[in-house]
């Protein structure tokens, strides 16, 4: 994979949005995201947003608009500390486009192997609903 | 098993080849499930979970339900998954029903971010398993072929009743 230095690398403490698009990724019992929408479709990649240089309303707008592009619901989204994602030996590559564009990269073939790791993943995560719903 | 349709609340059954009896002993061991499950006090849920599947299967039967480019989660994987819930035993809790971006349906038991399973069935009823138990996990994959793993049961009491 050829990646892209001129975009700025990612720091331990940077948050990283995953964008909720589907109302089933989300436990009704306690408003936490379910380890569903950690595991990376199309393999390899799983897509995040880097909360780099963004106000809240830029991350919303830009949920928004993947979410009209669709078109889809955006219900909400989970942000999770970059540490926690290299933690499990993944690494997060940005993109040039869209804006702030992350994948989440290196991640084990077989599903189990995906599973365990989006689960510890949404263990960490905090899940934020749309404010505009 | 025949599926009438996605969005239909009932299943039909074709039991050709057994015999009247088998007939019988099977439509009134079905039918003795379905008062239990039923009951407030023994069901825990599982009519809840049946409900939560048609709900998937409703809202995932187009590509890029997720957003993300997901395949729509296909027949043959639905009718596993409804034979998953309907062979859970008499007692234990309920999962909530959802599914991953590459068409499985996901089985979950939660009680803490660290006290959870969660079990994916997919087209050709394999059954991929995750489940972090403290400071410990579990993750494999199971086949089914109609009755629960015990592997799988032995989790879903660790995580939902010890």
């Amino acid at each position: 994979v050829n990646e892209d230095t001129s975009l700025p690398q990612i720091t331990d403490d940077e948050l990283l949005a995953r964008f909720v698009l589907f109302q089933g990724w989300i436990r009704t019992s306690d408003s936490t995201v379910r380890p569903d929408a950690f595991v990376p479709y199309p393999y390899p990649d799983l897509s995040v947003t880097r909360h780099l240089g963004l106000s809240e309303s830029d991350i919303w707008q830009i949920g928004q608009t993947v979410a009209s592009s669709r078109p889809a619901t955006l219900h909400g989204r989970a942000d999770i500390q970059a540490l926690h994602v290299k933690r499990q030996s993944l690494r997060i590559v940005p993109t040039p486009e869209p804006r702030n564009h992350a994948n989440v990269m290196g991640w084990p073939k077989d599903k189990p192997a995906q599973k365990i790791i989006a689960q510890e993943l949404a263990a960490v995560a905090q899940y934020l609903p749309n404010p505009a719903r | 098993m025949t599926l009438a349709t996605a969005d239909s609340t009932h299943l039909s059954y074709s039991t050709s080849g057994a015999s009247d009896e088998a007939r019988f002993i099977a439509s009134q061991s079905e039918e003795g499930r379905r008062r239990l499950r039923e009951s407030h006090s023994l069901g825990l849920g599982s009519d809840r979970a049946f409900e939560g599947l048609f709900v998937v299967a409703r809202e995932c039967r187009t590509a890029n339900w997720d957003g993300y480019g997901a395949p729509a989660i296909e027949p043959e994987t639905f009718t596993y998954a409804w034979r998953f819930l309907g062979a859970l035993p008499l007692g234990l809790p309920a999962p909530s029903v959802g599914a991953e971006s590459d068409g499985h349906v996901t089985f979950e038991w939660h009680r803490t971010p660290r006290r959870t399973l969660s079990v994916s069935i997919n087209h050709e009823g394999n059954l991929h398993y995750a489940a972090l138990l403290g400071p410990s996990k579990a993750y494999g994959t199971e086949p089914f072929f109609g009755d629960l793993p015990q592997r799988i049961l032995d989790l879903i009491r660790q995580v939902s009743l010890s």
